[in-house]
């Protein structure tokens, strides 16, 4: 069987039935002049019929998990740097106007500057319109932010933060799954699967990793900052409060319906918190240790 | 809040009409990703997971290799936000980075086989996973006559050669558009037509013996 340069398109499109009317009857003239090729295009139409019935195949549920997991993680990393970005910002702005404001002024404007640390450490963004002649902040790598802070940045997230709205069916799932939770030191890769596992059950709730150390660099930044003393004022002290974590959800510890959850190991290992804040109704007062397992592995 | 539902079957790409409103979706939702919002990424991954696992199985023909390989489609994907450009659909833009990531690992199971073919050539003669899936004898008899067609379809998809496999897969059990492939895989359309043609008769002398047998029964 021949087919001459140029029929190849011409008979793709034939197979395909894009081929205009005039252009079909053409290759039909053909067809019809040259059995083997006929056959051949008929058994291809067949070939290609049958590969379209092939059945389609979904991922497995784990191929899903892991993507959003790794989002996830990803995620945490982009809210680091920002918060990095942003707190070398705000002290730098602290600094600046500590150093070109005569002492006697220098007081009432250091009292604003918590506001600016506050914002920082939400989004960097929000402080733009505090900085408007300032240059956009770095990009600042893991190593320079723990040189500046002189805090070693945790490789790891130490907590989730779940918020399900109102919804009453989100929450029992997430219940659900947290009852599987071991009530152990959970590695990172333990912590990383729940919070997928979390998203996959309550797929419109906000489940976030959070590293508490990130608020304890905040400190560290403000006490060595010019401004540590109305830093202070919002540096919380070790543990990591819930109020902050309400704080930054916008709500009064009040307002939430905050559970800890601490698991605890020995020796020098981590400890590590799982910190659930459930916004809006609040739930009825609950006993975390009475619903998870008592024992641990 | 936003949300993000598991189910690929409620994101479900569209075509024709829709098409477009998808791909501006798509796009917005790289955007919002770029920006740090995961939950828009996690959109888009469930959106076209499947489709994307679909397309590897079929080209790598071993479903973990092609669990993996979607996994390292959204994770490159995720890591190259920037070079998404809009210029492209998020479509064509992921299954470009999976069918780059299919070539390199066929390239990478080739040499190994081809390694291990050198090494075991004295004892071995079915050094060739695929060739060993398109030698089995399937049981006729507890297979349904559709399901052996698919395995036979499946195998001789197989045997061909991996641009001509890709191709196969992409037009005619992916669906794209000429202009998608040719997008996808960058070659010109009419070079895309000529070697559509020829796989497409490629795959149909691997379907031979199936053919003559189906026409002997008729």
């Amino acid at each position: 069987m021949n087919i001459r340069p140029g029929m190849e398109q011409l008979l793709c499109d034939y197979i395909e039935g894009t081929l205009e009317p005039a252009r079909r009857d053409e290759v039909e003239a053909l067809l019809s002049s040259d059995a083997e090729l006929r056959k051949s295009v008929s058994r291809a139409m067949q070939a290609r019929d049958a590969l379209k019935s092939v059945p389609r195949e979904k991922a497995p549920p784990q191929v899903t998990e892991a993507i959003l997991a790794y989002a996830a993680r990803r995620s945490t990393g982009w809210r680091i740097a920002r918060l990095a970005a942003a707190l070398l910002l705000a002290a730098s702005l602290g600094v600046v106007i500590w150093s070109i404001l005569p002492r006697e002024t220098a007081a009432p404007m250091a009292a604003n500057v918590p506001v600016c640390v506050e914002e920082a450490a939400t989004e960097a963004t929000a402080i733009e319109p505090e900085v408007l002649t300032m240059a956009a902040p770095p990009a600042i790598d893991q190593p320079q932010v723990q040189a500046f802070a002189a805090v070693d940045l945790p490789g790891r997230p130490a907590s989730i933060i779940i918020r399900t709205g109102n919804d009453p069916e989100a929450r029992r799932r997430i219940e659900a799954q947290l009852l599987q939770v071991p009530r152990s030191n959970l590695t990172d890769g333990q912590l990383q699967d729940l919070q997928a596992r979390l998203l996959a059950a309550a797929p419109a709730s906000e489940v976030e990793l959070v590293m508490p150390d990130t608020i304890a660099m905040k400190a560290q930044v403000a006490k060595d900052s010019p401004v540590a003393d109305a830093a202070s004022n919002i540096a919380p002290a070790e543990p990591p409060a819930v109020a902050m974590r309400a704080r930054a959800t916008g709500r009064t510890p009040a307002e939430s319906t905050a559970r800890e959850m601490r698991f605890d190991a020995a020796g020098e290992s981590p400890r590590y918190h799982l910190t659930i804040i459930i916004d809006g109704e609040p739930l009825p007062p609950t006993d975390t240790a009475d619903t998870l397992p008592a024992t641990a592995p | 809040m936003s949300s993000v539902p598991t189910d690929s079957s409620a994101v479900a790409p569209a075509h024709g009409a829709a098409q477009g409103s998808r791909e501006r979706c798509d796009a917005e939702a790289l955007r919002l990703a770029r920006a740090g919002d995961r939950q828009a990424f996690a959109r888009v991954a469930i959106a076209w997971q499947d489709r994307i696992y679909n397309a590897l199985r079929k080209i790598l023909g071993n479903e973990h290799e092609a669990a993996d390989l979607t996994q390292e489609t959204f994770v490159r994907a995720l890591d190259h936000l920037s070079s998404f450009r809009g210029q492209s659909s998020a479509y064509t833009w992921l299954f470009r980075i999976a069918m780059n990531l299919a070539t390199s690992r066929q390239r990478q199971l080739k040499r190994r086989r081809t390694i291990a073919a050198g090494q075991l050539s004295l004892g071995n003669e079915e050094s060739d996973p695929l060739d060993r899936q398109a030698n089995s004898t399937p049981a006729p008899d507890r297979i349904a006559q559709q399901r052996e067609r698919d395995e036979q379809v499946m195998a001789a998809l197989n045997r061909l050669p991996e641009d001509q496999r890709s191709l196969l897969v992409l037009r005619d059990i992916e669906g794209m558009e000429y202009q998608q492939i040719a997008d996808v895989l960058a070659v010109p359309l009419g070079t895309l037509k000529s070697r559509l043609f020829r796989a497409r008769m490629a795959l149909k002398d691997e379907l031979k013996a199936y053919f003559d047998e189906q026409e002997a029964v008729a």
